[in-house]
């Protein structure tokens, strides 16, 4: 069942592909893809450019980020706590995020710009990761990280539970939740860009650290015996984890089941490698998004179906299935 | 004839528990030297210094004659090797796979396995007999299995020195043997082998010198007939043991006393 690195990858890349074209010509109207490609590049702003590059363009370049960002991230999470049932969520930075996004909303999301609500979820990605930080301290085990990561999860969860309750109407507490579940319609080129960097930052400093991972796979001290800094390496990857997660979330919301779910089912695909998993992990996070984002668009229900909530029904179950069999296993 | 590691005079205290206690000892290369005592003695911990797993409360582990701490974890990890006790394998990767991992001391992030490289891992499964595993998932071996599988491991790097806890402790009678010589045969020329063993018999039998250790401190050093007295044992692990045997010796405890 193992594919070399390259083939594996080149076919998940090829099916990310797919999809995004996929999703840039679907929608509420259907774009002739080819007019509007040569409209925009040749700077008319007919119907069709202004479509492909106001909304459905901005959409895909999000779901691609996201999906290749949640995928990634799990995989590395994964890796570290050397359990599949890990997720990105566990940092604490995605509910920080969310926080702080539902605080601008509630606050007026009307008369705040709006870069200010992708921009105050990431102080949020930024604010958990440091409370974390200063929770577990420099040399934390794996085990007071993710406790500290608790910790944060259930502090923002009260925080939007708070805010929640004081809402001053029902309008304004269907517009918080909704943004929670995870949604990417209506976003703009503007959040594309504002993403961007600090999801690049956050891939950036997980380049290099598949080697470490696979060392790890004999446990820490193994790992430190053959050079691997384990300290180093935790922060590397919570770090990266949280900015990352955190751009993610600003800007689409929770998304869940991604992270958990790609790694563990193209792990096969990599000998079970926890190295080799974080790339087709990324590709693979990538194609899930853009896929379900596409769903929504295809499934008619009355009220918009949120991304986050299809992803969310496909993977709870899949996460059951895995703790079942895990349980097997260890019989 | 160098020493290629040596502890000067360290200690190490955990939870106001001496575990280690101001224990000065060396390895010379070319030498299989035992390092022997009770359970909970502080073999593993004494282990773990000298490998520079863990910072010692006071005194120095010195790697080629360097503080083994200021030297660069790669650069370590090249010199010397260590083999956990019953280390664990979290993922089902194959063994071919896990032996692989021996050689990453060796390569940078994105560097893929040279000839050297795949001929010292082929030396490693074929020295611990590994070669009809090398296929298997690594999760699935049994107990001694796994425990040649880790030494495999371990050789692949082509450690200088190379440090193994209670190697041989759940291997079968046929793979004690062959482990104990493949150590022997290991510690020969720039090499040199420390190895933690409760098997008195094997250590006497295949070490040239022995270390003897109880409640973190070195009860006796030398040659594992002086090492292994009557007096020694009946002091530290309080048994009368019967010793026989000229050429291959043996020891078999016979009453608590």
């Amino acid at each position: 069942m193992t594919l070399s690195q390259g083939k594996l990858c080149t076919i998940l890349s090829v099916i990310a592909l797919l999809l995004f074209v996929v999703s840039v010509s679907i929608g509420r109207d259907s774009l002739p893809l080819f007019a509007a490609l040569k409209d925009t590049l040749a700077g008319t702003d007919s119907v069709y450019s202004v479509i492909l590059t106001q909304i459905r363009l901005p959409r895909a370049l999000i779901a691609l980020v996201a999906g290749a960002t949640l995928g990634l991230c799990g995989a590395a999470m994964q890796g570290l706590l050397r359990n599949p049932l890990a997720s990105p969520g566990l940092v604490g930075s995605a509910s920080g995020a969310a926080f702080f996004a539902v605080l601008v909303l509630y606050f007026g999301s009307n008369i705040v710009p709006p870069y200010v609500l992708p921009l105050a979820g990431m102080f949020g990605a930024l604010l958990a990761t440091a409370l974390v930080y200063a929770l577990a301290g420099r040399d934390a085990s794996v085990t007071t990280l993710i406790l500290a990561g608790v910790a944060i999860n259930a502090l923002a969860t009260a925080g939007m539970s708070l805010l929640l309750n004081l809402a001053p109407s029902p309008f304004a507490v269907r517009e918080l939740v909704l943004w929670t579940l995870g949604d990417i319609t209506d976003r703009s080129m503007s959040d594309f860009w504002l993403m961007l960097p600090t999801s690049l930052i956050g891939w950036a400093m997980l380049v290099g650290v598949g080697g470490k991972l696979d060392s790890l796979t004999l446990g820490e001290r193994t790992a430190q015996s053959m050079g691997v800094n384990p300290v180093h390496l935790r922060w590397r990857v919570f770090i990266a984890v949280s900015l990352a997660v955190g751009a993610a979330v600003a800007t689409v919301g929770m998304i869940g089941f991604i992270g958990l779910v790609v790694p563990h089912l193209l792990r096969p695909y990599v000998a079970h490698e926890p190295g080799r998993l974080l790339a087709a992990s990324a590709l693979g996070g990538a194609c899930v998004l853009l896929a379900a984002d596409i769903g929504v668009r295809l499934i008619p229900t009355d009220s918009p179906l949120k991304v986050g909530v299809l992803t969310a029904l496909v993977g709870a179950p899949f996460f059951l299935h895995l703790i079942v069999r895990s349980r097997r296993e260890y019989l | 004839m160098s020493v290629l590691l040596q502890s000067i005079d360290v200690s190490l205290t955990r939870s106001e528990r001496v575990l280690v206690n101001h224990v000065s000892m060396n390895l010379v290369s070319g030498e299989l030297v035992g390092l022997v005592g009770p359970n909970g003695a502080g073999k593993s911990t004494l282990l773990n210094l000298l490998a520079g797993l863990v910072k010692t409360d006071s005194g120095a582990v010195l790697l080629d004659n360097k503080d083994i701490n200021k030297i660069p974890l790669q650069q370590k990890s090249q010199l010397l090797a260590w083999v956990a006790q019953s280390g664990p394998v979290n993922w089902p990767l194959t063994v071919e796979r896990i032996v692989a991992l021996g050689r990453r001391p060796h390569l940078s992030a994105w560097q893929r396995l040279t000839d050297e490289d795949n001929a010292a891992i082929e030396y490693a499964i074929a020295a611990t007999d590994c070669e009809s595993l090398r296929h298997q998932d690594a999760t699935t071996l049994s107990g001694g299995e796994r425990t040649r599988m880790l030494l495999a491991r371990a050789l692949a790097a082509q450690p200088k020195v190379l440090l193994a806890d209670e190697p041989i402790a759940a291997l079968d009678l046929k793979h004690q043997l062959q482990t104990m010589q493949l150590l022997r045969q290991f510690a020969s020329g720039d090499n040199a082998c420390l190895v933690v063993l409760h098997d008195l018999s094997m250590a006497y039998r295949f070490c040239d010198r022995l270390y003897l250790i109880n409640e973190g401190e070195l009860v006796a050093q030398g040659m594992p007939s002086d090492v292994l007295s009557d007096d020694n044992l009946k002091a530290v692990y309080g048994v009368e043991v019967i010793k026989g045997g000229g050429d291959l010796p043996y020891i078999v405890p016979v009453r608590e006393l």
